[in-house]
């Protein structure tokens, strides 16, 4: 049974006009797509801006209503409780967002940021708080002292780190990671998405990894789906996408990435 | 054709200046592309912007010599330079959404520099903006279109002719492809050596992106902290790269034919301008221990046509 | 687009009729107990009401009045015993002028301020604008007519103090003569509104060309070789002056609303005067009347601010 299974899923965004706003015709963001991420898998979700795979990431977390579609969490059907606040679905499944300077709030301390979604969910005493942030903040590599830091204080890549640290506090089942590391210089992405890949053999974590880059996916996912204009162009397991792509779309995508394999023959 | 020389382009922070590009030397051939590699912070894109003098001139300070076709444009006057701006160096920027003016049509954006650095009557300049076009792959309906109506990608092809509309010897690209999806990238790269080869046209070529300096540029000089700490042909580079620092950016790229599960790191990240060290490597505290230095590191030739600021020379 | 913002303008203008009526009847009193002899019996009071129909339910006040509107009777002035709508029109005119010139003059005043400011910000010329604008910021509109008044009437005695017009002059002046002296008595409300209206607008003029001075496509455009003049007019000033273009729409709704405290400063007779007065007289015909059309008005200028963004922007220009 996989942790994560979504059937059909379709999110349609209303474009409104006439003297009453009523919606006239609307957006297919999503447009019927299937998936299932298992236990401690990632599943990478590729597609260009605009083909639907932050939709897909909001969906799943709730944070836009579903125009159809199932999601199965566990085995269990939470389609109707998935905008429900406090409910336990929402407890297993965190985010992490692409841009760290609009999505870590820059007048709160580290320490409230990541405190955050524990106060939500957890009673804990000041001293347990405390406790389990240091926790938190070790796991991403970073010092007990950070905690009483702003965000302003630090590199694009701590930020990062800091989100993941916020995204784990929770102990959560499922991370949603959009364009985690995209707006990141290159030597700061493989920081970040090794601490990613620390945490999910730590805690047994699944990921739903949407990104434009094919080489990063592809070190970080076991499956693929490559997404074109809120549809699903190919799915596959990362072996047969990039030896083996079928969909014409994924092959035009294969073949724009700039010949990096020019690159392979150094060794340091 | 172009010969920059010890180009230092500092900033005002709280009233003092920091050195963003800090001495840096370098020179591009006739219809030659050189690109300029460094991650954000590295000064790259101060040095470009430098050669046509676009800072605000308030906050910024340039000093070195930068010798265009024989003269030095930090000491030409005001009113020669716009003279060169646009005519003889046209420019091209990251994200073309903020960098045409919302408010103007396509075609008259195209038009602009034609106004300034030829004779031509109106009816000449339109058929210019047309053929410029054409040649960028747009149709002629843009002419009258808004840039919001142009997706990413046109959008794009038009400042190319807008850079490209006088015929420039020099066109300076700063992050050409970033702001666009990887297919539309490899599109208007495409674009641009095809209309570099057939325009004669030099490039410098700035970005972050390897690949992108693989697919297209004949030279690579790669910069860190403010420095330029190794310069090469494009193949010399990606075969012998000498520099830790670029042995480490080709080494950190997710390449597409390894299925290695972790990521080769560097640790730390680019100095900021105010706590960027100003002598000895600049690189070398963010080396394991044992090879960091002290030692003031200097520009050695490896190879032909290869230097490299390194105490580890060879 | 712009035919469904005008229709959305029906529905809103029910509400704000409704709120009106309802506000105006829950205040304290009504038209009679200000005019009717305190020593009136009660049953007389009564009587009187039930005839002018106060006494009738909310709603069939409301319809009563609000049908009467529809037809253009805003009903009869309890004070002045005319028609509201002829006691207003006379205001109205003379309201009109009087903001009509505060708007000329602030925007005559403010762009120029404004560009200046923006254009050589950090010199010894912007710091005098923001100076002097800082100043006219912290002073009240009260405080600055009353200096006006102070300075130019009683010690200079160059304009008059008060009202719209000389009595004698209106009476035996010639038609000349008339206009000189209202404009005469215009100078000094309209220099006082326009030095406290042109504040927002210097200090959004300023913002903006400096927001835009080395925006992306400012760089652009000097990357082309154009003249820095050229840069100003054609890409900075121009994109620059758009947010003004929009607030130039709520400007002109405020021709006929927002000089309340001018008008009451300067005791001249129009729209605002005759607000404060009517209030006071609990004459709620007039009351009611002027804050439905002032409502109307605002309504109207968010219109108008709208179809100037969309002339001024096309990115706002329907498809």
């Amino acid at each position: 049974m996989s942790l994560l299974e979504v059937k059909n899923l379709k999110v349609y965004y209303p474009i409104r006009g006439g003297i009453f706003g009523r919606a006239s015709d609307y957006v297919y963001a999503v447009d019927g797509v299937s998936f299932s991420v298992g236990e401690g898998e990632t599943l990478g979700l590729i597609g260009e801006s605009g083909s639907g795979k932050s939709t897909i990431g909001k969906a799943i977390l709730g944070l836009v209503p579903l125009a159809g579609g199932s999601i199965y969490f566990n085995g269990e059907n939470i389609t109707k409780y998935i905008g429900i606040n406090r409910c336990n679905y929402r407890k297993s499944v965190q985010m992490i967002f692409q841009d760290v300077n609009s999505s870590l709030n820059a007048k709160k301390r580290v320490l409230d940021i990541i405190a955050e979604p524990l106060r939500n969910f957890e009673k804990l005493s000041r001293t347990e708080e405390r406790k389990k942030i240091d926790e938190l903040l070790s796991i991403v590599g970073m010092s007990h002292a950070d905690a009483y830091k702003y965000p302003h204080e630090f590199s694009g890549g701590q930020r990062q780190r800091i989100g993941v640290a916020r995204a784990i506090a929770l102990k959560p089942k499922l991370i949603v990671a959009d364009e985690p590391v995209s707006a990141l210089d290159l030597s700061i992405q493989a920081q970040v998405l090794n601490y990613m890949k620390d945490i999910q053999e730590e805690l047994n974590l699944s990921y739903l990894f949407i990104s434009h880059d094919l080489g990063v996916v592809k070190h970080m996912c076991e499956n693929l789906t490559i997404m074109q204009n809120g549809k699903f162009a190919e799915t596959g397991t990362r072996d047969e996408i990039f030896h083996n792509p079928r969909h014409e779309y994924t092959k035009k995508l294969i073949e724009s990435i700039p010949s990096k394999n020019k690159t392979t023959k150094v060794t340091i | 054709m172009l010969k920059i020389k010890n180009l230092r382009t500092s900033f005002k922070i709280d009233g003092k200046f920091y050195a963003a590009a800090d001495g840096i030397s370098f020179d591009v051939g006739k219809n030659e592309i050189l690109a300029i590699v460094g991650e954000s912070g590295s000064g790259k894109s101060a040095a470009a912007l430098s050669i046509t003098r676009l800072h605000n001139k308030k906050s910024t300070r340039i000093e070195g010599e930068i010798i265009f076709n024989g003269t030095d444009l930090l000491s030409v006057s005001e009113k020669e330079l716009l003279k060169i701006r646009g005519k003889h160096i046209g420019m091209i920027f990251q994200d073309p959404l903020t960098a045409l003016n919302p408010l103007m049509r396509i075609g008259a954006q195209i038009e602009e520099p034609l106004i300034y650095h030829t004779n031509f009557n109106s009816e000449e300049r339109k058929s210019r903006v047309l053929e410029l076009l054409e040649a960028v792959g747009m149709t002629p309906r843009a002419y009258k279109q808004f840039p919001h109506e142009l997706s990413g990608g046109m959008r794009q092809r038009a400042m190319i002719a807008v850079a490209l509309s006088c015929d420039p010897a020099l066109v300076i690209a700063d992050e050409p492809t970033t702001a666009l999806d990887v297919t539309i990238q490899a599109q208007i790269l495409e674009l641009l050596s095809e209309l570099q080869k057939k325009m004669q046209t030099s490039i410098i070529l700035i970005t972050h992106d390897l690949g992108v300096v693989s697919e297209i540029a004949d030279k690579v000089a790669v910069m860190y902290a403010g420095q330029i700490v190794e310069t090469a042909t494009v193949d010399r580079l990606f075969t012998n790269p000498r520099h830790p620092y670029t042995r480490a950016l080709l080494a950190a790229i997710p390449s597409m034919s390894s299925n290695e599960r972790r990521f080769f790191t560097i640790p730390g990240a680019v100095p900021t301008l105010r706590e960027m060290p100003r002598t000895g490597c600049r690189f070398s505290r963010r080396m394991p221990h044992e090879a960091r230095h002290e030692t003031e590191p200097t520009f050695h030739e490896v190879e032909p046509d290869h230097q490299v600021l390194c105490i580890c020379h060879s | 687009m712009i035919i469904r913002r005008i229709l959305i303008l029906i529905p809103q203008l029910i509400i704000i009729s409704i709120l009106v009526f309802i506000l105006g009847a829950m205040m304290p009193g009504d038209a009679l107990s200000g005019m009717i002899d305190p020593g009136v019996s009660a049953e007389v009071r009564e009587l009187q009401r039930e005839k002018l129909g106060l006494n009738d339910p909310l709603a069939v006040r409301y319809v009563r009045w609000i049908g009467g509107i529809v037809r253009g009777d805003f009903g009869e002035s309890f004070i002045h015993r005319r028609p509201v709508l002829e006691v207003i029109g006379e205001r109205m005119a003379n309201t009109f002028f009087l903001s009509l010139a505060i708007l000329v003059l602030t925007y005559t005043i403010a762009i120029p301020l404004g560009v200046l400011s923006g254009r050589y910000s950090g010199t010894v010329v912007d710091k005098a604008i923001l100076f002097y604008v800082f100043v006219s910021l912290a002073m009240p509109t009260m405080v600055l007519g009353i200096l006006m008044i102070l300075f130019f009437s009683f010690y200079l005695g160059w304009f008059p103090s008060s009202g719209s017009v000389d009595a004698i002059v209106l009476a035996k002046g010639s038609a000349g003569e008339i206009l000189a002296n209202r404009l005469h008595h215009m100078v000094l409300p309209a220099a006082t509104g326009a030095l406290v209206g042109m504040v927002g607008v210097v200090f959004m003029l300023r913002a903006n060309i400096i927001d835009r001075a080395f925006s992306d496509y400012v760089t652009l455009a000097r990357s082309k070789g154009v003249p820095e003049g050229a840069v100003f007019r054609r890409h900075i000033l121009r994109n620059s002056l758009i947010p003004v273009a929009a607030g130039f729409g709520f400007a002109i709704s405020g021709l006929l609303t927002g000089q309340l405290f001018i008008e009451r400063i300067f005791q001249y007779p129009g729209m605002g005067h005759l607000f404060f007065s009517s209030v006071k007289a609990q004459d709620f015909a007039v009351v009611n009347a002027i804050i439905l059309i002032f409502s109307a008005l605002t309504a109207l200028g968010m219109l108008i601010s709208d179809i100037l963004l969309s002339i001024t922007d096309p990115r706002i220009r329907p498809q």
